[in-house]
C-alpha cells in the first residue's frame, strides 16, 4: 500500500492565488527607484549627439561648470573605460567619435534637475559630421565606412563570438546541418523570399534610472531599475577593476523591463559622476525621449530565406541569411545573432540547413535584449515563408507545418535530439487551428479586394533560453519564529510574476499555508544568493529548481532535529501542514514553530538552530556550439507554441481588426494559472504592437524621427482583439520544477507572422515587412488591384 | 524654465496683462499643448497668463436663436457631455470626443485646439463647415474671424501678441441641418489625425460643405452646394482629394493621406444618407 | 520666483512653495512626497500620472502646481478604505490586473473616476476611460475584468 507523503492540503502548484506584490502596487506603496531619495543625492542629465556619425572636434564645459549648483561635469575623454557584455566596444560617454544620433556625449550632476538641464544646454560641442551607414546590407557590402575601425583590437568572448575585423560585422554565427546543396538538388521547387523588421522600442512604463554612489575605499553602491543585479555587479567589477564584494547592487520594484533593463545601462555613468562629485550619490533618470532615443532598442532584421521543398510540402533544404541591424554597439546584439540562429529554422525538422546570422554595426541606436531575443524577428520571416510556399505549391499551410514539425526522434538544426518530453508543437498547432475554426480552402488566385475581408492564419513558434552554458541560480529559504518563511532569490520580478509562482512551489514543498511564504522582493547582491539574469524565460525553471532544492534542504534539517526529539528514524517522518510526525503514530508530532529557530527541551537543552535551506541549479549538459557548424546543445529546454488568428481587413483603409487570436504553449506545467495566463495576454498584445504599429523611423541622416509616444504607438486598451484565448499543453519537462518550462517571451514571438498569414489568407496580398500599418496594408492592396487590372 | 504666473479674475485685467507682456507672454487654458512646449523649451515666455480665472470664459451657451457660444475656457469633455447639442451641431461634439484621451479632454479647450493651429486639430473641420467664428479680443477691442481667416498655416494664426480668443460663435443652422465628423488614425488607440473631415448638410439653406484637416497647412473648406441635390459622394471625394496638399511625414505618406481623404468624404456622405 | 500653493490632497491640507514651472506631478512627488503617482512620459500620453483634480481625472504632468492652488486632489494614496483595500483595489488584485505595477496607480485612479461618474459602465465606457492609460505588461483584459466586477457588485448592492 502506498502512503501519500503529503495530504491534499497545501497543494498550490497550478493554483491561482493573488500576486505577492499586488497590495504594494495597487496602493501606490511600492517603491521604484524614481521614488527613492538618498540623502545628498544629485540629479544628473545627459547631453546627446544630434549626429549619427561625427567626429567630436571640441567639447567646452566651462560655462556648464560655472553654473551655480553644478557639482560634476563629465565628457568622454575623461572616462577610459570600455563596456560590453560580450564584446567590449562601448564607451560610457562618446570618445573622439559619436556613433548614433542620441549617443551621450557629456553629462552633468547638479543640485536639481533644472540646474542639470540648464548646464547641459551650456555645454558646447563641436562636431564634424561623417558619412553614416544606416542599413545593415549596405554596412556589410561597403567597408569604406566602418562603425568600429578598431574592431580588431577589442576584447571579446573568444570561441563564442566571431567579430570580423575591418568590417562592420560584429558577429557571424553559422549553423550547418547536412548539406544544403544536396538538399536543394532533391527539391521539387526552390523559393527565395526576403523579409524585414524595423528596430523596436521596449517602452517600459518606467524609464531607465540608476542612483549610484562612489563610496570611500573604492566601493560602489548602485540602486537601479534593472533585471539582473549580479550582471550589473559583474560588469562594474570588470569595467572599473573592483573586487566583486566592493560593489553592491540593489534593485527595488521595477516598472517593466522586457529585456531593455537586462544588462548595464545608466549605472556606470551615474557612478562616474558620483566619483567626480566627491562621492555624492547621483540619480540619473532617462526621460521618455531618452528612453526611445538613447537607451537601446530591439535590433532590426533583414532576412533572406531560400527553401527547397518537395511537391507535398516536405522541406528538403533551408538556407537563411539573417542581417541584424545591431546599431552602434554590440551589447546583447551579438548574442541575439547567435541564439536566434540556433532557432532560425523554426520548430521544424530540416535535414539540410545553413544559417548565416550576421550582427552588423550601423550608425543607429544599438540593439539589446528584447523579449523573444531575436525570435520574433526571425519567425516573422520563417512563418510567413511557410504560408507563401504552401500557397505556391497548393498545399494547406496547416498540413505543411504538421508535415515538417519537430517530433520525438527529430533532430534540430544544432543536432539536438528531440525527446518525448521536449514538448508538442504539433498539439499546440492543432489546438489553435481548432479554436479559430481553421479550414483550408484553395487560395483564390484573384480575390475581390473590396469592402471588408476576413481571413485566418496560423504560426508556430519555439524558443529555448539563450544563456551561457554555465548559467545558474541559487536560493535561500529561511524560517521565521512563527514558521513563516522568507524565500530569498535574486532573479527579479519586474512584473512577470515569478515570485508568486515560486511561492506556490515553496508552500507546497514545505506543506505550509501559502500566505506564510514571503518572497523577498528587493534584490541585493550583498545579501542574496547569486542568480545569472532575469531574462530568457529561464527564471521559473532555474529559480523553481533552486527553490525546490532549498525547501527540501529545510525539510531535511527539520527531519534531522525532529528525529532526535521524536526518537524515530528520519525515513519514518512525514512533513505535513506545518507539522512533522511519525508516519505510523501521527500523534507523535512537533510543529515547525517548535523547530524553526531550534528546539528547546523541557529541561532547557536546545538543539538544531535556525532552519535555513539552500538550493541551487546549474544548467545541466549544455555545450559550446561548434564555431563552424553551430552543432551542440545550447538549449536548456524548448517551449513550443502556436497562434491561430482570424482578422478582418478593411480594404478601403488597410485597417485590420483581430477578431480572435488563439494561443497555445507547451509549458510543461502551469505553476500559477493567473501568472501564466497574464504573461500570455501581455505578450500577445506586445506582439500585436510589433505587428501593427511599432517601429523606429529614421531620416536619411540617421536621426530618429519618432522618439515619443506621439509617434511611437504602443497598444492601448482600444487596440485589444475582439477575443483572445490561451491554453496550455503540459508535456512535462523532466528537469523542470514540477515539469515546468518558461513562457515569458513566447507569447509575442509569432503574433506578427500569424497575423501576416491571416492577411495573406484574406487577400492574397503578400506583405513581408513589419509593421502591418494601415498604410502599408492599404498601399499593398492598392498595388495588387492595379496589377490585376493591367 | 523661469516664468511668472498670473491668473487674472476679469477679462479687462487679462487683456491689460496681455497688452503689457505681448509676445513675451503665453496664454494658458488647458495646458495640454503649452506644458509640452514649455518642457521642450520651444517656448520661453516671461509670464504664463491663466485664462481660467475669468468666469465668463467658462460659458457654454445655447442661445434661444440656435447660436452656440463657447467660452475660451470650455474644455472638450463639456462639449462631449452637453446633451443640448442638436444634431445640427453634433459634428463638433463628435470631434471633441476624438481629441486625445478622456483625461486630456478634461483640460484641453476648444479655443486652445483652434489657437494652436495644429493642422491635426480635430475641432477645426466641424467648426469650419458650421461657419463658426472666433471672437478675438484685446485692449483695442474685438474682431470676429472665421476659422479659415484665423488659421493661416501650421501653428500660424493671425492672432496679434496682445490678443486672445475669448469666444467661439457657432451660428444657427437649419432645424434639419446635420454635421458629421470622421477621423483617420494609425491605430485604434488615441492618435493625431492622419486625416480628419467634417460635413455639413443644411436643407434650409441648401448648403453642403466639407472641411478637411491634417492634409494641408491650414483647413481646406469646400463649398459643395452644387452637389446638394445629387449628394454625389464620389464627386465630392474627388474634389476634396484635389483640393488638399498633404505632406509625407513620419505619420503617413501624401498618397495615403490623399486616398484616406477620399474615403473619409465618402463615408461622411454615407453617414448623412443613413441619418 | 516661488509661489505659495495650498491644496487638499486626499482630504489633507498641504502647504508648500514651488516655482511656476513645477508641474502638479512633480509637486505631489517631490514637495509632498506622495510618490504613488508616477511619471511615465511627461507629455500626457501615458496616463501614469493620472490624478483627480477638483473631481475630474487629469494628467498631473500637464497641470502646473500653481494652477492647483486652492484645489482638491485625489491620488492613489487616497484610494484605500482605512486599512482595507477599496473594492476597486481588491478587484485589481483578484483579477491580476497588474504586473510591474508602474501604470497601476494611474489605472486605479482613472477607474475610480469612471465608476464615480458612471457606476454601471458599459465596455465602451471602460475603453474610453482607460484608453489614456498605457500598460505594457498586462494586455488590459484583466483591467477590464476588474472594473466590470466592481460595476457588477455595486449594481447588486443597490
Amino acid at each position: 500500500m502506498t502512503i501519500p507523503l503529503h495530504s491534499d492540503k497545501h497543494q498550490y502548484v497550478g493554483g491561482n492565488g493573488p500576486r505577492l506584490d499586488a497590495i504594494d502596487k495597487v496602493t501606490g506603496a511600492a517603491m521604484y527607484v524614481p521614488d527613492l531619495i538618498v540623502p545628498g543625492m544629485l540629479y544628473a542629465r545627459m547631453k546627446v549627439s544630434p549626429h549619427a556619425h561625427a567626429r567630436i572636434v571640441r567639447v567646452d564645459t566651462t560655462r556648464a561648470r560655472a553654473l551655480a549648483g553644478v557639482r560634476a561635469v563629465l565628457v568622454g575623454s575623461e572616462l577610459d573605460y570600455t563596456l560590453g557584455l560580450y564584446l567590449r566596444d562601448r564607451p560610457i560617454l562618446a570618445r573622439d567619435v559619436v556613433r548614433y544620433q542620441g549617443e551621450p556625449v557629456a553629462a552633468v550632476a547638479a543640485e536639481s534637475e533644472a540646474i542639470a538641464v540648464r548646464a547641459c544646454e551650456l555645454i558646447e560641442v563641436e562636431y564634424e559630421p561623417l558619412p553614416a551607414v544606416l542599413d545593415p546590407e549596405q554596412a556589410v557590402a561597403d567597408t569604406s565606412v566602418l562603425v568600429h575601425p578598431l574592431l580588431h583590437t577589442y576584447q571579446y568572448m573568444k570561441g563564442v563570438f566571431f567579430p570580423q575585423p575591418h568590417t562592420n560585422v560584429a558577429h557571424h554565427q553559422k549553423i550547418v546541418k547536412g548539406n544544403v546543396e544536396r538538399g536543394f538538388a532533391e527539391a521539387d521547387r526552390i523559393f527565395e523570399h526576403r523579409f524585414t523588421n524595423p528596430p523596436v522600442a521596449h517602452a517600459p512604463l518606467e524609464t531607465h534610472i540608476a542612483i549610484a554612489q562612489a563610496l570611500p575605499g573604492k566601493r560602489a553602491h548602485i540602486i537601479t531599475s534593472a533585471q539582473s543585479p549580479f550582471t550589473v555587479r559583474n560588469l562594474f567589477a570588470v569595467a572599473f577593476g573592483m573586487p566583486h564584494n566592493s560593489v553592491r547592487v540593489q534593485i527595488p520594484y521595477v516598472g517593466g523591463g522586457f529585456g531593455g533593463k537586462a544588462g548595464i545601462h545608466l549605472e556606470p555613468l551615474a557612478f562616474c559622476l558620483s566619483r567626480k562629485a566627491g562621492g555624492r550619490p547621483v540619480r540619473l533618470h532617462a526621460s521618455r525621449e531618452e528612453e526611445f532615443n538613447t537607451l537601446p532598442s530591439r535590433q532590426g532584421l533583414k532576412t533572406r530565406i531560400r527553401t527547397g521543398v518537395k511537391a507535398d510540402g516536405h522541406i528538403t533544404a533551408l538556407e537563411v541569411q539573417l542581417l541584424w541591424d545591431g546599431g552602434a554597439y554590440a551589447d546583447y546584439g551579438v548574442n541575439i545573432g547567435r541564439a536566434a540562429a540556433t532557432a532560425a529554422a523554426g520548430p521544424y525538422e530540416i535535414p539540410n540547413c545553413r544559417i548565416d546570422s550576421l550582427v552588423v554595426y550601423t550608425h543607429k541606436v544599438f540593439g539589446t535584449a528584447f523579449r523573444g531575443f531575436g525570435h520574433l524577428e526571425v519567425l516573422w520571416g520563417i512563418e510567413r515563408n511557410i504560408d507563401i510556399i504552401a500557397r505556391e505549391i497548393g498545399v494547406d499551410p496547416y498540413e505543411m507545418r504538421q508535415k515538417n514539425v519537430l517530433r520525438a526522434g527529430s533532430t534540430t538544426i544544432t543536432g539536438e535530439k528531440v525527446t518525448a518530453n521536449h514538448g508538442r508543437p504539433d498539439l499546440c498547432l492543432e489546438r489553435v487551428a481548432a479554436q479559430i475554426g481553421y479550414q483550408h480552402r484553395p487560395a483564390d488566385p484573384a480575390p475581390k479586394l473590396e469592402g471588408k475581408l476576413r481571413g485566418k492564419g496560423l504560426a508556430l513558434l519555439h524558443k529555448a533560453p539563450a544563456m551561457p552554458v554555465f548559467t545558474s541560480c541559487s536560493a535561500i529559504v529561511k524560517f521565521n519564529e512563527d514558521a513563516s518563511v522568507n524565500v530569498i532569490i535574486s532573479g527579479v520580478d519586474y512584473g512577470q510574476g515569478t515570485y508568486t509562482s515560486l511561492a506556490n512551489i515553496a508552500a507546497q514543498e514545505l506543506s505550509i499555508p501559502l500566505h506564510k511564504v514571503h518572497v523577498v522582493h528587493d534584490c541585493d547582491t550583498a545579501s542574496q544568493p547569486y542568480d545569472w539574469q532575469t531574462v530568457a524565460s529561464r527564471f521559473m525553471v532555474m529559480g523553481g529548481n533552486a527553490v525546490v532544492e532549498a525547501c527540501r534542504d529545510c525539510i531535511e534539517q527539520i527531519k534531522h532535529v525532529a528525529a532526535q526529539v521524536l526518537r524515530a528514524p528520519e525515513r519514518e517522518l512525514v512533513c505535513e501542514d506545518e507539522h512533522i510526525f511519525i508516519r505510523h503514530t501521527p500523534d507523535q508530532r512537533l510543529s515547525y514553530r517548535e523547530l524553526a529557530l531550534g528546539y528547546v527541551y523541557p529541561n532547557g537543552n536546545s538543539i538544531g538552530g535556525p532552519i535555513l535551506g539552500r538550493g541551487k541549479y546549474i544548467a545541466q549538459g549544455l555545450t559550446h556550439l561548434d564555431p563552424e557548424t553551430g552543432q551542440g546543445k545550447a538549449a536548456l529546454d524548448w517551449t513550443y507554441g502556436a497562434h491561430g488568428v482570424e482578422i478582418e481587413v478593411d480594404t478601403e483603409t488597410g485597417e485590420i481588426e483581430v477578431l480572435h487570436i488563439a494561443s497555445a504553449f507547451d509549458v510543461g506545467k502551469v505553476i500559477h494559472e493567473g501568472m501564466c495566463l497574464t504573461q500570455v495576454q501581455g505578450g500577445v498584445l506586445q506582439g500585436l504592437g510589433s505587428t501593427f504599429s511599432e517601429g523606429f523611423q529614421f531620416d536619411d541622416r540617421g536621426a530618429m524621427m519618432n522618439p515619443s509616444f506621439v509617434d511611437y504607438k504602443i497598444p492601448t486598451i482600444r487596440d485589444l482583439p475582439r477575443k483572445m484565448t490561451a491554453s496550455f499543453v503540459e508535456t512535462p519537462q523532466l528537469d523542470g520544477p514540477y515539469g515546468a518550462r518558461g513562457v515569458g517571451e513566447h507569447p509575442m514571438i509569432s503574433v506578427p507572422s500569424a497575423v501576416g498569414n491571416a492577411l495573406y489568407n484574406a487577400t492574397g496580398v503578400d506583405i513581408r515587412d513589419l509593421p502591418l500599418s494601415p498604410e502599408r496594408v492599404y498601399l499593398a492592396i492598392k498595388r495588387a488591384k492595379a496589377q490585376r487590372s493591367v | 524654465m523661469h516664468f511668472a504666473y498670473e491668473k487674472p479674475k476679469t477679462l479687462d485685467s487679462l487683456l491689460a496683462l496681455l497688452s503689457q507682456h505681448g509676445s513675451r507672454a503665453c496664454l494658458l487654458a488647458g495646458g495640454t499643448d503649452l506644458l509640452v512646449r514649455l518642457r521642450a523649451r520651444t517656448l520661453s515666455p516671461e509670464i504664463v497668463i491663466d485664462v481660467k480665472g475669468v468666469e465668463p470664459l467658462h460659458a457654454l451657451d445655447h442661445r434661444a436663436d440656435g447660436r452656440v457660444v463657447v467660452g475660451a475656457a470650455v474644455v472638450a469633455n463639456r462639449i462631449v457631455d452637453d446633451k443640448r447639442f442638436r444634431p445640427s451641431h453634433r459634428g463638433l461634439a463628435d470631434a471633441a470626443a476624438r481629441i486625445a484621451t478622456y483625461a486630456i479632454r478634461n483640460r484641453a479647450t476648444i479655443a486652445g485646439n483652434i489657437a494652436n493651429a495644429s493642422p491635426c486639430a480635430d475641432s477645426v473641420p466641424p467648426l469650419c463647415v458650421m461657419g463658426a467664428q472666433v471672437e478675438v479680443a484685446s485692449v483695442r477691442g474685438t474682431r470676429m474671424l472665421t476659422l479659415p481667416d484665423y488659421i493661416k498655416g501650421v501653428r500660424n494664426t493671425v492672432r496679434r501678441p496682445d490678443e486672445l480668443i475669448t469666444f467661439i460663435h457657432i451660428p444657427r443652422l437649419g432645424v434639419s441641418a446635420r454635421t458629421f465628423f470622421r477621423k483617420h488614425q494609425r491605430v485604434r488607440g488615441h492618435d493625431l489625425a492622419l486625416a480628419n473631415a467634417a460635413l455639413l448638410h443644411d436643407p434650409e439653406s441648401k448648403r453642403l460643405r466639407v472641411a478637411i484637416g491634417s492634409c494641408s497647412p491650414a483647413p481646406v473648406v469646400l463649398d459643395l452646394d452644387d452637389l446638394f441635390a445629387s449628394l454625389d459622394a464620389e464627386e465630392a471625394a474627388r474634389r476634396a482629394m484635389a483640393a488638399i496638399s498633404p505632406i509625407s511625414d513620419v505619420r503617413a505618406s501624401a498618397e495615403y493621406r490623399t486616398d484616406m481623404t477620399g474615403v473619409l468624404v465618402r463615408r461622411l456622405f454615407a453617414d448623412l444618407k443613413a441619418a | 520666483m516661488q509661489y505659495d500653493i495650498k491644496l487638499t490632497v486626499n482630504g489633507i491640507v498641504y502647504e508648500s512653495r514651488a516655482s511656476a514651472s513645477t508641474t502638479l506631478l512633480d509637486f505631489l512627488r517631490d514637495n509632498l512626497h506622495l510618490t504613488g503617482t508616477k511619471e511615465g512620459c511627461s507629455i500626457g500620453e501615458c496616463g501614469a500620472c493620472s490624478v483627480i483634480l477638483d473631481g475630474r481625472v487629469v494628467n498631473a504632468c500637464l497641470v502646473l502646481a500653481v494652477e492647483a492652488d486652492g484645489a482638491s486632489v485625489e491620488t492613489i494614496e487616497g484610494e484605500v478604505d482605512g486599512e482595507k483595500l477599496s473594492a476597486l483595489q481588491q478587484a485589481f488584485v483578484d483579477h491580476h490586473a497588474l504586473q510591474c505595477g508602474f501604470c497601476t496607480p494611474g489605472m486605479v485612479v482613472a477607474a475610480r473616476d469612471l465608476l464615480r461618474r458612471n457606476p454601471a459602465p458599459t465596455d465602451d465606457d471602460i475603453l474610453e476611460a482607460i484608453a489614456g492609460n498605457l500598460c505594457r505588461c498586462t494586455g488590459y483584459e484583466t483591467v477590464i475584468a476588474a472594473i466590470q466586477q466592481v460595476a457588477r457588485t455595486s449594481k447588486q448592492s443597490r
